[in-house]
């Protein structure tokens, strides 16, 4: 699983990217929290093989419940 | 009536025989809601006027042809997200206060035409995930058993409002717990239907691929009659399932002989311990399972936290779709909390968000196999009694396990109900997990212990 911590500066670009205007201090705490999510974000990433592919669907037994 | 506590079966059985009657009943209601409702704040807009002309029109049909249904003139609310077209839809936020939507959700159609008397709209954390919030037109619901304590969330007045008898029972919706939670902190049942099952036409979305509709009441066997009524394919969903509705009630009273539970013991016990009462609680029911003649074994599922990481990158990323606009130009009008909740949204790159999509597919699959053999998959709703209200951590959502969204990430059904009372005397929970589709006998699982427990008489002193 692949781990990253972005910087500072790297997540001001994201916020920018996003179109979203912080106050320097709300950014500080998001920031903070953004480390959390980081992790959430490493467990997600590099189990699936290339040819897997994401699925919004599941497969259910077929026929009336 | 008034002071009593009804089931919705009880009540139904006595409108049937014409030994109460829906206006009666929605005035014993409506003085609940007046007696208690400044202290809980479960209801965001109360419809008293309407809720006695909708109660009078109900008697008099029923009066004239018998009930349409066992939900004919029963009183219920409906979590704010869900569209009325008579009164104000405003997910708890200030960016669609006085919103008044043009049609009915489908569920609301659907409960009015099985009989059910619509008292008001219930308080929700802001679009379902932004909360407990004390910055927004209106406070958040409290918990009828200890007003000081969480409700849980995000279906908050839905849970306040039953427990406390102000309504019979009422909608939810979640996303990733929003039923569950509220119904286990509140000492409700409260059922996840199977992805697909409920539509969510006209329901406010959070996050569309992980949004389910589904109802909350004092017992399985009242879900089970909710259920009933708003269950079934809508082409305005695109997620509806095309499938024939099963009677939802007909296996409730079959017992507990013969269901194949598995235990994931794992969650609960190792991962996101559980406190000693939880704990105990859930041992019992498994040792009254076993005791019915239930096969109890133990399962192993991919670890809590992978489940929870899957769910909330792909909430986050969905949530922050559905807002970025709002978020762009009109962020002054949400409360902090669920504002700077969504920002985490913002910041999640479109190839997690596949990643997270891809892993769900494995994840899916993965409890599909674990439930193949079993029909029932038992684990912990919530690690303990509800917190008190200024004890809900701002970050909690990112920060700390549950065990509720591996079932929004799967879409299986997941209902939660009442295991008794911690030593704060407020309840306890546990949940149960069933195939998809197969809510009958994820309802009679429940309905098993449930009618075995003396947990259903228990009412919250306060509403007594």
């Amino acid at each position: 699983m692949e781990s990253r911590h972005i910087t500072r500066a790297e997540f001001d670009a994201l916020l920018a990217r996003a179109g979203i205007a912080l106050s320097e201090a709300k950014a500080d705490e998001i920031f903070r929290a953004y480390a959390s999510l980081e992790r959430l974000l490493a467990l997600v990433r590099g189990h699936a093989p290339p040819e897997a592919e994401p699925a919004t669907i599941y497969e259910i037994p077929r026929g009336d419940a | 009536v008034s002071g009593a506590f009804w089931t919705i079966a009880e009540a139904s059985a006595l409108i049937a025989q014409r030994k109460l009657s829906p206006v009666e009943l929605v005035r014993a209601s409506l003085q609940r809601i007046a007696r208690l409702d400044g202290a809980l704040h479960a209801f965001v807009h109360l419809d008293a006027e309407g809720a006695l002309a909708r109660a009078r029109a109900a008697e008099a049909a029923i009066a004239k042809d018998g009930p349409r249904t066992k939900l004919d003139g029963i009183p219920i609310g409906l979590k704010d997200i869900y569209d009325t077209k008579d009164m104000p839809t405003t997910a708890h936020s200030r960016q669609l206060q006085g919103r008044v939507p043009a049609r009915d959700a489908t569920c609301t159609e659907r409960l009015a035409a099985a009989g059910t008397v619509l008292l008001g709209k219930l308080a929700t954390h802001e679009f379902a995930f932004g909360g407990p919030s004390f910055d927004l037109p209106w406070p958040p619901a409290r918990n009828p058993w200890h007003p000081d304590h969480f409700t849980g969330g995000s279906s908050s007045g839905t849970g306040a409002a039953v427990a406390s008898g102000m309504v019979l029972a009422g909608l939810g919706s979640d996303t990733g717990g929003s039923i569950r939670l509220p119904a286990a902190l509140c000492g409700l049942a409260g059922l996840k239907p199977t992805y697909g099952l409920v539509p969510r036409t006209g329901v406010i979305p959070l996050a569309w691929s992980l949004d389910h509709a589904g109802p909350m009441a004092w017992t399985v066997e009242d879900c089970a009659l909710m259920l009933q009524a708003i269950a079934g394919f809508d082409a305005g969903d695109p997620a509806s399932a095309e499938r024939a509705v099963p009677d939802f009630s007909a296996h409730l009273d079959d017992g507990a002989r013969g269901l194949r539970i598995g235990v994931v013991r794992e969650f609960h016990e190792r991962e996101n311990p559980v406190n000693e009462a939880t704990r105990r609680a859930i041992e019992d029911a498994i040792e009254f399972y076993r005791r019915e003649g239930a096969e109890v074994s133990d399962v192993k599922l991919a670890p809590l936290a992978e489940w929870r990481a899957c769910g909330l990158v792909i909430l986050l990323a969905e949530g922050f779709c559905v807002h970025a606009k709002w978020m762009r130009e009109s962020s002054e009008k949400y409360g902090e909390l669920l504002r700077d909740r969504l920002v985490l949204g913002a910041l999640i790159g479109a190839t997690d968000y596949v990643e997270a999509q891809r892993r769900r597919r494995q994840l899916t699959d993965e409890m599909g196999r674990a439930i193949k053999d079993l029909d029932i998959l038992l684990t912990a709703t919530v690690p303990a009694e509800a917190p008190r209200i200024d004890r809900v951590p701002k970050w909690g959502i990112v920060e700390q396990p549950n065990f509720t969204s591996a079932c929004n990430v799967t879409g299986f059904p997941a209902l939660s109900i009442c295991t008794g009372y911690g030593e704060g005397g407020l309840p306890l929970a546990m949940q149960l997990i069933g195939k998809p589709f197969d809510e009958p006998t994820l309802l009679r699982a429940g309905h098993a212990y449930e009618r075995a427990m003396a947990w259903r008489a228990r009412r919250p002193a306060l509403a007594a």
